[in-house]
């Protein structure tokens, strides 16, 4: 257990771990890892506890049914064991705004919760539109060596570099390293 | 209200804690999600700054632990179905959809800086703004269900379906391994390279963080000076 203990594993096992996590994923549940379908669970859960009239005629949530499933748990599961590990060695700290932020765009926290949502509502719509996220279409669409997931790798580092220089004008350089 | 609660009771369907195999199986996700929180925690992959820093080029954690995945995972999961223990599960490949979601994705990935599983895990570690984030992705899911699904623009865009294929099946290439020894190989040079360049940028990042130490004492030593004078 002393191993549990340490604040970070060497990269290369960590990703040998993944890939033995993916494939239990596949052994264990027959499907493969993904995260987003969950968000859009959870909305569609949402929109049919507030308008359950207006839900029904939404075409889009007949393939999400209401009810918590699989995708969900995965959710509740990465939470938990997160919290699990960082406590277990230390590292668990309530913080608002990330070093690096503070660096570049200042300390304000509504400034950072502000374009925290706002770059989470763009997740959200672009992994809806690409049919999955970086763990459902990415990952497991390269592994399995499907076209979907080499485009989807490619735009994103694209999409990912060209809004950090607009982002955050390239003139803020950051001299610190998480 | 209680109707709000009954319906909430509704979603709850109490046959998915039963067993632990199956797609349904709530168990089975819990399992796998909780080895996933930890091995992502583990690897300091839910943390803003390795994120950003990606992106930055300043650190190539998520590389480093990416390309292993990509290059074991990728064997494992060709190995064992060959044997007949797993099957594949192939998503479906729209080209424009994925070129411009991936686009849109990578975008609010700079901003936020979570993508979805690594926000679940950086709210596991105590990072409040991921929790807003969360909030966000379930706002763009429902926006993109409300407002884009169906419409004219999203029948143009996802014109282009080529279904579930492989890249061994659009070359009719007669074996699969072919594909996935020159994945490897490539990969194995490249995570030779962007280690060896990582652990550079760690030292000299490292040299500047004592120098600026250094220089910043320096420099409030002066100022205080300064004050006195005045």
């Amino acid at each position: 257990m002393g191993y549990l203990k340490r604040k970070h594993w060497w990269p290369f096992i960590v990703g040998i771990l993944f890939a033995l996590v993916e494939l239990l994923s596949f052994y264990l549940s027959k499907r493969p890892l993904g995260s987003s379908r969950g968000y859009a669970v959870i909305g569609s859960i949402i929109e049919y506890v507030l308008f359950p009239e207006h839900a029904k005629t939404v075409s889009y949530w007949s393939a999400y049914e209401p009810a918590i499933e699989w995708t969900v748990a995965v959710l509740v599961g990465i939470v938990s064991g997160s919290m699990f590990s960082s406590v277990y060695s230390g590292e668990f700290k309530f913080h608002v705004v990330p070093q690096m932020w503070k660096t570049c765009k200042g300390p304000s926290v509504s400034k950072r919760l502000f374009w925290a949502f706002i770059g989470g509502v763009m997740i959200g719509f672009g992994s809806r539109l690409a049919m999955g996220c970086t763990l459902g279409m990415l990952i497991s669409g390269v592994i399995q060596l499907t076209p979907a997931g080499f485009i989807f790798m490619m735009s994103l580092w694209m999409g990912g570099m060209l809004m950090t220089v607009l982002f955050y004008n390239l003139k803020t350089v950051t001299f610190h390293r998480g | 209200m209680d109707a709000m609660l009954m319906r909430l009771k509704d979603t709850f369907d109490p046959s998915t804690i039963e067993a632990i195999k199956g797609p349904a199986s709530l168990y089975g996700g819990l399992i796998v999600g909780f080895l996933l929180g930890i091995v992502l925690q583990k690897g300091r992959l839910g943390k803003y700054d390795v994120v950003s820093g990606m992106f930055r080029m300043q650190d190539f954690t998520f590389w480093r632990v990416g390309t292993p995945l990509l290059m074991f995972g990728m064997v494992f999961i060709y190995f064992f179905k060959d044997i007949g223990v797993v099957e594949l599960y192939l998503p479906r490949t729209v080209i424009l959809n994925q070129l411009f979601g991936g686009v849109l994705f990578g975008a609010g990935l700079a901003i936020a800086g979570y993508c979805p599983a690594i926000a679940a895990c950086a709210l596991g570690e105590g990072a409040i703004d991921a929790f807003v984030t969360m909030a966000g992705i379930v706002g763009g899911s429902i926006l993109y269900a409300e407002m884009y699904d169906g419409s004219k623009l999203d029948r143009i865009v996802s014109f282009i379906d080529l279904g579930r294929v492989t890249f061994p099946e659009i070359f009719l290439v007669f074996n699969h391994w072919f594909f996935i020894m020159a994945f490897v190989f490539m990969c194995a040079m490249f995570l030779l390279g962007i280690s060896m360049y990582d652990e550079f940028l760690r030292a000299s990042f490292a040299l500047i963080d004592k120098v600026g130490e250094k220089l910043g004492s320096a420099k409030t030593v002066i100022v205080e000076r300064r004050k006195q004078k005045r």
